[in-house]
């Protein structure tokens, strides 16, 4: 290491999250003095989260032992190529909705957009909750910790969901927190078992004890692992729950949720598949896993009048592309589905703001109430328009990049699964581009019906920052050779796991 | 100096929008201006590509997946991109006059502009990907052209799009294999590699998928149906996009790529068969038309596909007269779009039957039309019958190509058809000659257009005419270009006049077979049913389109379920067949540790499976309310036995406090006794205890105790100063889980007042559910001041002694919080912090403990020892526990404080027997009306 320990850092982004969620809750009775903290907040992350990758980059993985105990005996951090791209991506679209939400919230005078005015302003600590839980899932080496995280994750985001508590939020809240409170068992679970069949829950000292156990025993806690975090993930045939919890809240909370939440189930599926059980034993259940959702999730898709829901289909049928990768599981597979995850975390949460700003113009997110938003508003149809062809997979935005390198790397295994899945995610693309021309064509050019009332006034606040993540979409797609050039040597060292193990267990460990 | 012209192309499809925005329509001419610049940037490089050489530039993009941007100016691309560029710019100068004042000039000129950019990307693309990109732009903006007229173009110009765009991703296919097969993405590369690194069956697929992307880019059969549909668009779009360029994109794509094909015979007979017959339906559809810009797009289709067929033949001469065909075509077609533009915008209707005679009032324009129409039909001095002579030529050679070696195909059977084809382009010539400047004028108050706005039109037609009569000029550049496909220099030798060959046989038949044929023009009737089974491709189309989207609706529809327990089921179905199976695989099992089980277990048991099966049953939530705490209350006093007190604790509290909160919620729900838990979620349930069972024998209780435990042992009173191996983990050795733990409290509490305080807003009046009788009232309230003292102080006392005996953070928490519950029963006005400020506060305690760790210690969360006077030494981690103590009474507090219905702020206790309380409510939906009924 060159002078700068980077490993200082690595606790960073979940000790001040949450320090910032304590602060903003202490000031609740001043919004303008929680806004400052939550924004002051957030960005410290973002930018702790780019010296990580920076770091990361230079240095191979980071690890802290929390507490200062023995690796194995404590909680071990660990932050590599893939948790600190992940870091990164998730704190800035995180920072992006929550100015998104302040801009709403600013110019929130109806009776509609009525979150601010819940009997606490308790929106700006909850997302701060969730970005140091999210944070956490990201940089534990610790299976259980990744539990704990799961659960931060999973109780500030039902606070989300049934923010303002209204009827339609409380029952989708049900649903959401009831499957994944069972997902949670099934993962503790396979925890406990784990534990009972190694002795530990160090992740890298796993990677060594479980290729240790008989062929069965790793089996099944690979199995029970998968099926908790694909329901996270919002994996076929476990993806019911998504579409129908999602679409209620209010439209920053559907963007991060959509952004990051099954992301987060993605990303533990690609650190347990690579690390824990390599090897590829359930390579094939995976592919056809991905198949199924890329191709019902946008069956789905395609049929909806609502524009949440069709988004929220969408998320799902490309929840199906990660999985691909992952499946594939050659560096070229994994980075592509590195590169993806990090390029729909971005472009979902863009849409499903932009989405936000068409219900403030138009009234409504419904497709049969929608029109004409091309005259009325230029600004938002170009803002729709290209996060839009950017997850449809139109070159040469970075949804079309992540989407040849996934279809490369199944071209280069070249079974006739491969090519199935090929042929799966062509059509996707295909059904995920008429979706989104519906959305164009009814929304933005067809006249508006005549029960269509005036169009609603969006203000600046809301418009920028949504501007600002289509900004950092685009980007992607400039930048997307060094971010393949991070994914790839991310996807490498994955799949060699010694970095990792090394780095958390020097040489010479028990 | 490629770059360059890209870049400047790209820069004005930017700045288009801007300088609309002062010149309106007149935007154009600056554009055609551009266009123009561009074209000369690119004939720089001219002399070099004429000399067979090639002018290339590359810049990497992501090097990681071999994509550059590499640009390759070569005579195909030379004359492609002179077309793009050159009818570009006629356009351009013809749009300032074509539209009106108030149309949406940024828009058209931006994505007009870009478009054009895009086309020229795609010619001068020297790697698959860019080519691909651009064929993508192409799309894309022909999308935004076509649809943007509002509700009418939406529907075509999603058609358009999912046809167009399923081309693409075809293409994206084929780059994708020859990438993977190539190892490069570099077009020179790849052409040159192909062959040998693809097996023959790879090859044929990517050949299938390329003619994919060129038939539904240039509109063959069965594809061909979004070309008329893309109409709905404004004239200089169509004339541009839909008749000079975008849709020669297929045909540039097969020319590119026909070298890897030249020796594959399915390939060219696809080609030929698809061609003809799209030229021959084309021509039909053309003849029946009477809408002339409808005329004018099967037209379009028609020689679209007799560009696909001569790339088909496959000799030297076949590809020669292609792209001839692909330079005159741009010309004729792109003028007599525009002039139809005019004679609709003079005339207020482009119906052929509702014009007539035009040609007295406007006799320049009728002029140009003709003769642009002239050639279209072949009729000499035309540049028009110069490429159908060396087409006929060419079709005729057709066993002259390599690929024919072992094939019986009839170069005289194609040439007949295309000159069937031929002879019905020029009956379909003749009806726009006729129909629209012959016979008597129709309409009044016609006048001759300006000249600027004829200008545009003219020069194609009069180039048209030009090169009719010079055609060896463009034997250099047709040279190159058939070069550029793969064959060795030959002379094209253009020419008018050829001599009495059999060429100039066969154009003679097709002009007489066409008058014929326009002499019968009245009978359309035949025609119609001829062309019947070709309108079966837009049929199934929409047949599939809808069955696929019906589909759709119905997958959609499943995931609405509006219950969780559809979700639920799917996921037990799924962990219960995979680990199940998985389960089976199991072998090699270490033996088990003896005293793993006791004869106590089977007491357990025996209560626990009783109670676990009724609460399976329990139609009731109070009594499963009941039935869970009693398997909890079970199971705590199991662990007590194990010799796990701090968990055992914690269960306990936990168990209590939990039907102390959920017991007045349930009172106040629907009575739904008469719901049972249906048999299959009974079965499934069953089996995933069952499966967890038997996972649990297979895998725990074989193993030593994990280094882990040993050191917690040997380490916990050395390394953290405390004695209680549980409570040092909790504090010290895992602390970051509590840490996220009371994380997770925090935030339930503040949703749980999040929720509660909007439905205490909205009037729902839950609390007061039951009523006490006075007395009882006195007893509680008597014994609870007894009561809470005692409580308080053993709180106190098992979270001081935690770190050394059972005790700790969350059991103090918990007792505290169950004091404060049956304060809160009892009417007793205990006076404690809001919940924001206790959450808060404990959060920031156990930050602040972690944080002091970091500073001093170094290490997140190192317990820190300081020695204080009076206390003696005191560990950090005390401190952290006390905010553990602090945020669990904050969630007891806001979970009462729910129940209570304030929000956590000051407010008067309610006093709640909920257990005494039964509520009946008979209407299941809707806010549940709260009728109280004492027991």
């Amino acid at each position: 290491m060159s002078g700068v320990d980077w490993s200082t850092l690595v606790p960073l982004p979940v000790v001040l999250a949450l320090a910032g969620a304590g602060v903003a809750v202490v000031v609740t009775g001043r919004i303008r003095l929680q806004r400052v903290v939550s924004v002051v907040t957030l960005s410290l992350v973002l930018a702790v989260s780019l010296a990580l990758l920076v770091g990361a980059d230079r240095s191979g993985p980071l690890t802290v032992a929390v507490g200062g105990w023995p690796a194995q005996m404590g909680i071990v951090l660990v932050v590599d190529r893939l948790a600190a791209l992940m870091l990164v991506v998730s704190a800035t679209v995180t920072l992006g909705v929550l100015l998104y939400a302040i801009g709403q919230g600013a110019a929130s005078t109806d009776e509609e957009q009525a979150d601010e005015d819940a009997p606490l302003p308790i929106f700006h600590p909850t997302m701060l909750v969730l970005s140091a839980g999210v944070s956490n899932t990201f940089i534990t080496g610790d299976l259980f910790n990744l539990y704990v995280g799961f659960e931060i994750l999973l109780a500030s985001s039902f606070v989300l969901l049934t923010l303002g508590g209204s009827a339609p939020r409380i029952r989708a809240g049900i649903s959401y927190v009831v499957v994944s409170l069972l997902a949670s068992v099934i993962f503790l679970s396979a925890i406990a078992l784990v534990y009972a069949a190694t002795g530990t829950v160090n992740m890298a000292q796993l990677a060594e004890r479980l290729d240790a156990l008989p062929d069965g025993t790793r089996l099944v806690l690979q199995v029970m692992l998968l099926v908790g975090f694909a329901v996270k993930a919002a994996v076929f045939p476990v993806f019911g729950w998504l579409p129908d919890s999602y679409p209620t809240a209010p439209a920053p909370v559907t963007a991060v949720f959509a952004g990051l939440l099954t992301k987060v189930g993605v990303y533990s599926i690609l650190r347990t598949q690579t690390l824990l059980f390599p090897g590829g034993q359930l390579a094939e259940l995976l592919l056809w896993a991905a198949l199924a959702t890329m191709i019902v999730g946008i069956l789905g898709a395609v049929a909806q009048d609502d524009i949440k829901r069709m988004l929220s289909f969408t998320l799902v049928s490309h929840i199906g592309y990660m999985i691909f990768g992952a499946a594939v599981g050659t560096v070229a597979g994994i980075s592509s589905a590195v590169f993806y995850v990090a390029h729909h975390i971005t472009v979902q949460t863009t849409l499903f703001l932009v989405i936000g700003l068409i219900e403030r113009y138009g009234g409504s997110t419904s497709l049969t109430r929608l029109g004409g938003l091309a005259k009325v508003a230029p600004v938002l149809a170009v803002l729709f328009f290209l996060p839009a062809m950017n997850l449809a997979g139109i070159p040469p935005f970075s949804g079309f990049l992540g989407k040849v390198g996934l279809i490369q790397a199944g071209a280069q295994q070249a079974t006739w699964l491969t090519y199935l899945l090929i042929a799966g995610s062509v059509l996707t693309s295909l059904l995920t581009l008429y979706a989104i021309s519906r959305v164009w064509s009814r929304a933005f050019w067809q006249a508006p019906p005549p029960e269509a009332g005036e169009p609603g006034r969006v203000p600046r606040g809301m418009t920028l920052p949504a501007a600002g993540l289509v900004a950092v979409g685009l980007s992607l797609t400039f930048l997307a050779g060094p971010l393949f050039g991070i994914t790839d040597r991310a996807a490498r060292d994955m799949l060699a796991r010694d970095p990792y193990i090394d780095a958390v267990l020097p040489a010479g460990a028990p | 100096m490629l770059i360059a012209a890209l870049s400047l192309m790209l820069a004005a499809a930017v700045l288009a929008p801007l300088a609309a925005g002062r010149l309106g329509r007149r935007t154009g001419y600056p554009l055609a201006a551009v266009f123009l610049i561009t074209a000369g940037a690119l004939l720089v490089g001219a002399p070099e590509v004429m000399a067979g050489g090639v002018v290339e530039v590359s810049l990497p993009w992501v090097p990681e997946l071999g994509v550059e941007l590499t640009l390759r100016l070569n005579g195909l691309a030379l004359l492609f991109a002179m077309l793009v560029l050159g009818v570009g710019a006629l356009i351009m100068s013809y749009a300032p006059q074509y539209l009106s004042e108030d149309y949406e000039h940024a828009r058209l000129y931006g994505i007009l502009t870009l478009f054009a950019a895009g086309m020229l990307g795609l010619v001068l693309a020297g790697d698959v990907v860019l080519l691909l990109v651009m064929w993508e732009l192409t799309t894309l903006c022909s999308f935004l052209l076509v649809g943007g007229r509002g509700t009418d173009g939406a529907r075509p110009a999603t058609q358009a799009l999912v046809v167009t765009g399923a081309g693409g991703l075809a293409l994206l296919g084929a780059v994708v294999l020859l990438a993977v097969g190539t190892g490069s993405t570099d077009v020179a590369t790849i052409l040159a590699t192909a062959p040998q690194a693809l097996s023959a069956r790879e090859l044929t697929i990517v050949g299938a998928l390329v003619v994919l992307a060129a038939f539904t880019k240039s509109a063959q059969l069965p594809f061909h149906f979004w070309l008329p549909g893309a109409m709905v668009a404004i004239t200089p779009v169509s004339a541009y996009l839909h008749a000079a360029t975008l849709v020669k994109g297929g045909i540039y794509l097969l020319l590119l790529f026909s070298p890897l094909f030249a020796e594959n015979p399915v390939w060219h007979l696809t080609l030929m068969a698809v061609g003809l017959t799209t030229m021959l339906f084309g021509a039909f559809q053309a003849l029946l038309q009477h809408d002339l810009k409808a005329l004018l797009a099967y037209s379009t289709v028609s020689q679209l596909g007799f560009m696909v067929a001569l790339v088909g033949v496959g000799t030297a001469a076949s590809l020669a007269a292609a792209t001839l065909l692909v330079a005159a075509h741009a010309l004729f077609k792109a003028t007599l779009f525009m002039l139809v533009g005019i004679i609709d915008h003079e005339a207020g209707s482009r119906d052929i039957r509702r014009i007539g005679g035009l040609w007295r009032a406007m006799p320049v324009t009728a002029g140009l039309t003709a003769l642009a129409a002239m050639s279209m039909a072949g009729i000499p001095p035309l540049v028009g019958f110069v490429a159908k002579e060396e087409a006929f030529y060419a079709f005729l050679g057709t066993s002259q190509a390599t690929w024919t070696a072992d094939t019986a195909v009839s170069g005289a059977l194609a040439a007949g058809l295309a000159v069937v084809g031929a002879a019905l382009t020029f009956a379909y010539s003749a009806r726009i000659i006729v129909g629209a400047f012959a016979g008597p004028l129709v309409q009044t108050n016609l006048y001759e257009p300006k000249a600027a706005f004829l200008a545009p039109a003219a020069v194609p037609a009069i180039l048209g005419l030009v090169l009719g009569l010079v055609p060896f000029v463009l034997n250099g550049i047709v040279d190159r270009a058939v070069v550029d496909t793969g064959f060795t220099a030959t002379e094209a030798g253009l020419a008018l006049w050829h001599g009495f060959s059999a060429a100039l046989g066969l154009s003679a038949t097709a002009i007489g077979l066409g008058i014929l044929i326009h002499l019968r023009r009245n009978r359309p009737a035949i025609l119609a049913e001829a062309v019947a089974p070709a309108m079966l491709g837009p049929i199934l189309f929409d047949r599939a389109w809808s069955a696929l989207l019906g589909f759709g609706a119905r997958v959609g529809r499943g995931a609405h379920a509006l219950t969780t327990a559809p979700h639920l089921g799917g996921i037990l179905v799924v962990l219960l067949g995979l680990a199940g199976a998985g389960a089976l695989t199991i072998s090699d099992l270490a033996p088990m540790r003896p005293g793993t089980a006791q004869p106590a277990d089977w007491v357990v048991l025996a209560v626990l499976l009783p109670a676990v099966l009724a609460l399976a049953r329990a139609g009731d939530g109070m009594a499963a309310l009941v039935l869970a705490g009693t398997v909890g209350l079970v199971i705590a006093a199991w662990l007590m036995v194990l010799g796990a007190p701090d968990v055992a604790l914690t269960l306990l509290l936990v168990e209590v406090l939990t039907v102390v909160v959920a017991a007045p919620v349930l009172a106040r729900l629907p009575d739904r006794r008469g719901d049972r838990t249906g048999r299959r979620a009974l079965v499934g349930s069953g089996l995933a205890g069952l499966l967890a069972g038997a996972v649990v024998l297979v895998m725990t209780g074989r193993r030593e105790r994990s280094a882990a435990a040993e050191y917690y042992l040997a380490e916990a009173l050395p390394a953290t100063g405390g004695s209680n191996v549980v409570n040092t983990i909790l504090v010290d050795f895992r602390g970051l889980d509590t840490l996220g733990e009371i994380v997770v409290l925090a935030a339930a509490a503040l949703g749980l007042l999040s929720v509660a305080g909007r439905r205490a807003a909205s009037g729902w009046q839950p609390g007061r559910a039951g009523t006490l009788g006075a007395g009882e009232l006195l007893v509680l309230r008597v014994g609870a001041l007894v009561v809470l003292p005692l409580t308080a102080a053993a709180a106190l006392v098992l979270f001081l002694r935690g770190h050394d005996q059972p005790g700790g953070g969350f059991i103090a928490g918990l007792l505290a919080g169950s004091a404060l519950a049956v304060a809160r029963m009892s009417g007793i006005e205990v006076r404690l912090p809001s919940v924001p400020v206790l959450v808060s506060t404990g959060l920031l305690l156990a930050l602040a403990a972690a944080g002091i760790g970091l500073v001093w210690g170094g290490s997140l969360l190192e317990p820190i020892k300081v020695s204080l006077p009076l206390v003696g030494e005191v560990s950090t981690s005390l401190l952290f526990d006390l905010g553990v103590v602090v945020v669990v009474v904050g969630l007891v507090q806001a979970a009462l404080a729910n129940l209570a219905g304030d929000s956590g702020r000051a407010g008067p206790p309610a006093a709640a027997a909920p257990l005494a309380a039964r509520t009946a409510v008979p209407a299941r939906s809707g806010p549940p009306a709260v009728t109280e009924v004492a027991p």
